[in-house]
């Protein structure tokens, strides 16, 4: 029985190794940023710098407006996203949840038949902007990540197992609405799986870039991680333009340093590895109560 | 265009008032549409002088961002209705990330959102978008809508035209460039380079600098990639283009060959070029991270770790000519201490290349007469093209000796609209220099045309249909993204290499492309008789 | 989950005996219109695209569109066979997804049975954290990540190991060789955390009485984990298992596409069908392409999940999804 107190030092020593690789690609992206030009030059990236330099970071301080802005629509979108998202996933899965409701198989098929097949990426970019005419706004963004039909399942086995049919029963006996049921007592009752669904879909829309690529080509509305993609893409492409367009490409500007990418990479990563900590509880004890089962 | 026809009538009279405008006679364009105006009087604007509607121009093309997007937009937009009542018009400016623009244009495209006005090239999806109908053809247009179109391009079209129509209007540019190295004046006094052996035109004799600097300077990269001479010094200066990898070995001397065309990986010349980079890459002279997605060589050269760009485009002076060593002005501002250009190869004039900045008209345009009317201007305002290139006066530039300038205290980054897109639209001819480059670089550029206009591709205004081998196209170039990179920089062995390449494009159709360009070209040669 | 259906079932049914028929009625009213947000979601996001699957038949020119465009029957599907390449992508998916399923699962399984054994909370909640850490970020500061240690003239391994050791740096984004096992290094670093937390969730969920149980039998610390809590994590894992194989014609598209920067050279190693489409659609331009791979991809996926929900309602019927 005193053993079982007692961690195996081997494991101990296992974990450390184990967080340490899961760490140490963003220590040394930090540590990239945080690099002097020459040093960088001579000595390549490395874990220690032999001399710092907080120039990228003064660049981004100075020119900051475009990345607050691309913070802005990031967190704005992440927001609302996730909290329509809770709602619309909730309410469909509590229908789905009651026994007693009629259509209950067809509209689990329904849900169901998403999961298993889809148009493709140019059926559902035609959609979004001949039929919605949503591209070049915020609601591209936001849309296209507000339903899954796996955290509907999620839900629904939730309810099913987690409330207590007696406890909607007995409300609605004492004349309480369908609404009411779900806003005052079903909600309520299921703060555990709204916390890990909501954590699912906050990390969804925040790390999002895919549909700013699709959607996005007014440059006031990308999101970070497009912002952050556009960054690394571009100097690229613009080496590549000069030799095929045989251009005069007389006054080139001197691409972004390899520390101010790694800077703003360090800016997205940031938020992430300063909320999550606080938010696992939740995620951990989310997964217990029947994350599993689809 | 179904939806104009009403306005077909009303549109040419106005190119007149236009034309009346331009010339000056501003007072009297009133007068003028008055008296030609149609029936077409009941979207007549108050001051009863405008017959048509009025139409918002929808311009994409690629660009970084602008923060001062909106200003500029809003001082073309006055300025066109102030100096162009007639035409009614307003801009729409819609630029789209480089990373972007391949993939955003495509969906457009796809999706049919509406738009006038986009930049294309051959090397852009232009024969895509051509072929999958994405592009309107503008013969009639031009004909009747672009005369300063046609005064500068007119004989320039053969790159654009597509089974005999023509669906891009050239950037009226440079007709070639010169291809060479770019080398830091500061390592050639240093060691007192001898630069004279390069007259010869060939990479092989920048070997025992290359040497020097290796040996010399550890820490410095002797050649700094992505620009190498299997780029387009290698297509310019010993084929002649006709699609993708295939065309005509204009090395090769049999008399009988001249117009025999050939699969441009199987030429001797192509594997003595990638042997002598593979040696290069081997003997340490290249950079490792040629290939690199956002590797910048001239950050190298700012820094002082790169000693030469090789086969990179270069400036076209004064006294432009292979083998003559010239300060290079604009690498010189840019990187900050004196870089010296050495033209090994000049281009010759080739159909392909007046495909390679081009301008052409969406076919979801609502009013293609109106985008044509627009393409105009930017051949003819020197006005427009200033504000779209430049920004506005004291706003974003200011006139110094009559070259651009920063306004006082801003940067590049800080002055809210600055780009180099001249070669995207109009006549370049028309700009003014920035600061810093030389005042007579338009003069020299017309220089230079002749000099390219001189030595003529043989195969000049034979332009393929690649409509029969649209797939092999598609599959071949899969194949050319795998290889190229790693060939160019010297970082595969070609002799391993090639053939196996070779052998890929054999598989992606490669045969049945150059047995459809030998029988187009056998064709065009019996109607033109060469 | 331990909960049964059973009782939720009979409940239901007495309280649609007890229902006045008008007031179940307006029941219902309201559980659609909860439930129509997400109706409507699924018909735009889901629904509606999947009218485009004729696109495949068809050979889109834009000027005609869509519905102008002529059909060209098979055609579309003829050229995407026509060179070898589709079945290399096809292995490619295939094999990597195969690859990631049963290393995942193992390292997955092996870190939540050693992290059962931490003792120690705050230690625990912080192997938790950096471990979960990578999954939480997204594939494009991934790429920057990656891109730290393997830029070739400057990264990490290059500048700070192979040339320091005499070793010949490595253009690790020309060199297709390695990057078979640079993509399994990080989508393991990326997603194994995430795995071990749901097996461990499991653990923590099993009764403490079975150990306790085997405490008084004798049984040690490794008997316990062999019979008792690997036992209790195997339905899981075939279930988990079984889904994976289910999406097994999926790739993750951000992994394929961003961490290797879409570099040409490493093409034949790391193409795997969802850049494929993608490229064909948004590089070159096909929409013919990428539409007939993307519904091949649909059509194949949609087998391959619906025979494998069979095979799961073999093993334990609660378990499949439908």
């Amino acid at each position: 029985m005193k053993t079982s107190n007692r961690t195996n030092p081997f494991i101990i020593l296992f974990f450390i190794l184990f967080s340490a690789a899961s760490l140490l690609p963003f220590w040394l992206i930090l540590m990239v940023s945080l690099t002097g030009q020459n040093a960088l030059v001579k000595f390549g990236y490395s874990f220690w710098p032999k001399e710092f330099d907080l120039a990228a970071y003064r660049f981004l301080w100075h020119d900051a407006e475009p990345i607050l802005r691309a913070y802005g629509v990031s967190i704005f979108v992440t927001v609302i996203g996730t909290v329509v998202s809770l709602f619309v996933t909730s309410a469909l899965a509590y229908t789905l949840s009651r026994n007693d409701f009629p259509f209950r198989g067809a509209l689990s098929f329904y849900v169901l038949f998403t999961m298993l097949f889809g148009g493709g990426l140019l059926p559902w970019y035609l959609v979004y902007t001949k039929f919605l005419h949503l591209n070049d706004s915020l609601l591209a963004l936001i849309i296209p990540g507000l339903l899954g039909g796996f955290n509907v399942f999620i839900m629904r086995t939730y309810f099913t197992t987690s409330i207590p049919p007696s406890l909607v029963d007995s409300a609605q006996i004492d004349g309480a609405s369908e609404y009411r049921t779900y806003f005052s007592i079903v909600l309520p009752l299921s703060l555990p799986v709204l916390a890990t669904i909501g954590l699912f879909v906050i990390v969804a829309y925040w790390n999002d870039w895919f549909t700013s690529l699709v959607f996005i080509s007014n440059d006031k509305l990308y999101n970070l991680q497009y912002f952050l993609y556009n960054t690394l893409m571009n100097a690229q492409y613009l080496q590549a333009i000069a030799s095929k367009a045989h251009i005069d490409s007389a006054s080139d500007r001197i691409l972004p340093m390899e520390q101010l990418q790694m800077a703003m990479a360090m800016i997205a990563v940031l938020p992430v590895a300063m909320v999550f900590p606080f938010l696992q509880k939740y995620f951990v004890k989310g997964l217990t109560v029947g994350a599993v089962k689809g | 265009m179904k939806r104009v026809k009403k306005g077909t009538l009303a549109l040419s009279s106005l190119l007149l008032s236009l034309s009346l405008v331009a010339a000056g006679c501003s007072g009297g364009n009133g007068n003028e549409a008055k008296n030609n105006q149609p029936a077409n009087d009941a979207q007549a604007s108050t001051n009863g002088e405008k017959a048509l509607e009025p139409y918002e121009v929808v311009m994409v093309y690629p660009d970084g961002k602008q923060n001062d997007l909106g200003v500029v937009q809003d001082a073309m937009n006055d300025y066109l209705k102030t100096t162009y009542p007639a035409l009614n018009m307003t801009v729409k400016l819609n630029p789209i990330d480089w990373s972007a623009y391949s993939d955003k244009t495509n969906l457009m495209m796809s999706s049919g959102q509406k738009f006038d006005l986009i930049w294309t090239a051959n090397w852009m999806n232009f024969d895509a978008q051509v072929n999958k109908g994405g592009l309107l053809p503008l013969d009639d247009l031009l004909s009747q809508y672009g005369p300063d179109i046609e005064a500068v391009e007119g004989k320039f079209h053969d790159g654009a035209r597509r089974s005999g129509k023509i669906y891009g209007v050239h950037v009226h540019q440079e007709l070639g460039n010169p291809q060479g190295i770019a080398i830091s004046k500061s390592l050639v006094d240093k060691y007192k380079l001898d630069l004279s052996g390069l007259k010869s035109g060939e990479f092989k004799d920048l070997e025992p600098i290359l040497k020097t600097i290796k040996d010399n300077e550890p820490s410095i990269t002797p050649a700094v990639g992505p620009a190498f001479p299997l780029g387009a010094y290698y297509g310019s200066g010993s084929t002649a283009n006709i699609v993708g990898p295939v065309g005509l070995d204009l090395r090769d001397t049999d008399p009988n060959n001249t117009y025999k065309v050939v699969n441009t990986y199987e030429t001797p010349r192509y594997m003595e070029l990638a042997k002598l980079t593979r040696e290069w890459f081997k003997a340490g002279y290249i950079n490792k991270d040629a290939t690199t997605p956002g590797v910048d060589i001239w950050k190298k050269f700012q820094a002082g770790t790169a000693f030469a760009a090789i086969g990179s485009d270069l400036d076209i002076l004064a006294g432009t000519e292979i083998g003559a060593a010239q300060l290079m002005p604009s690498k010189t501002s840019s990187v900050g201490s004196d870089v010296i250009q050495v033209p090994l190869n000049i281009d010759r004039l080739q159909t392909t290349k007046l495909a390679a900045t081009m301008q052409g008209i969406s076919q979801t345009s609502e009013d293609p007469e109106r985008a044509m009317m627009l393409l105009n201007l930017f051949y003819r305002d020197a006005k427009l093209l200033t504000l779209f290139n430049f920004g506005v006066d004291g706003t974003h530039y200011v006139l110094k000796d009559g070259q651009i300038a920063l306004p006082d205290g801003k940067t590049q980054e800080s002055v809210g609209f600055y780009h180099d897109i001249m070669w995207q639209i109009g006549n370049q001819m028309l700009n003014y220099t920035r600061v810093g480059e030389d005042p007579n670089k338009y003069k020299n550029y017309e220089e230079f045309n002749k000099k390219v206009a001189s030595n003529p591709s043989p195969i000049l205004g034979f332009v393929f249909d690649s409509e029969p081998v649209k797939n092999e196209l598609i599959a071949v170039s899969k194949v050319q993204s795998t290889f190229d990179p790693g060939l160019q920089s010297g970082q595969l062995d070609p002799e391993v290499e090639v053939p196996k390449m070779i052998e890929k494009l054999k598989g992606a159709g490669i045969d049945k492309i150059v047995a459809e360009a030998q029988k187009q070209l056998d064709a065009w040669r019996a109607a033109n008789g060469k | 989950m331990q909960m049964d259906q059973p009782i939720t079932a009979s409940s239901g049914k007495v309280r649609t005996k007890s229902a006045h028929p008008f007031r179940k009625l307006m029941k219902y009213h309201a559980l659609w219109i909860l439930a129509l947000p997400g109706i409507l979601l699924l018909l735009v996001n889901n629904y509606l695209p999947m009218f485009g699957i004729f696109l495949a038949f068809k050979s889109l020119n834009f000027s005609k569109g869509i519905w102008g465009s002529e059909w060209v029957g098979f055609d579309n599907f003829k050229f995407l066979f026509m060179t070898n390449d589709i079945w290399r992508i096809i292995a490619n998916t295939v094999l990597y997804n195969l690859v990631f399923i049963v290393i995942n699962t193992a390292l997955s399984v092996l870190l939540a049975l050693l992290l059962n054994e931490v003792k120690n909370k705050l230690f625990s909640k912080f192997i938790q954290s950096s471990m979960l850490l990578p999954h939480f970020i997204s594939m494009v500061v991934v790429a920057y990540l990656v891109f730290g240690f393997l830029n070739p003239d400057l990264g990490f391994i290059n500048k700070s190991i192979l040339e320091p050791s005499g070793h010949e740096a490595v253009s690790w984004y020309m060199s297709p060789t390695y990057w078979p096992y640079i993509l399994i290094i990080v989508n393991s670093w990326k997603s194994v955390g995430f795995g071990s937390i749901i097996y461990l969730a499991t653990i923590i969920g099993i009764d403490k009485e079975y150990y306790e149980a085997a405490m008084i039998d004798g049984a040690g610390k490794w008997k316990q984990m062999t019979k008792i809590t690997v036992p209790f994590l195997i339905p899981i894992m075939i279930i988990l298992t079984l889904l994976s194989i289910g999406r097994i014609f999926n790739a993750d598209f951000g992994l394929f596409y961003q961490v290797t920067m879409n570099s040409g050279m490493l093409k034949d190693v790391t193409e795997v069908i969802d850049t494929y489409v993608y490229n064909a659609l948004l590089v070159s331009g096909d929409t013919d392409l990428a539409s007939s791979a993307g519904l091949l991809q649909s059509v194949i996926g949609f087998i391959l999940v619906v025979s494998v929900n069979l095979l799961v309602k073999r093993i334990s019927s609660d378990k499949a999804l439908f």
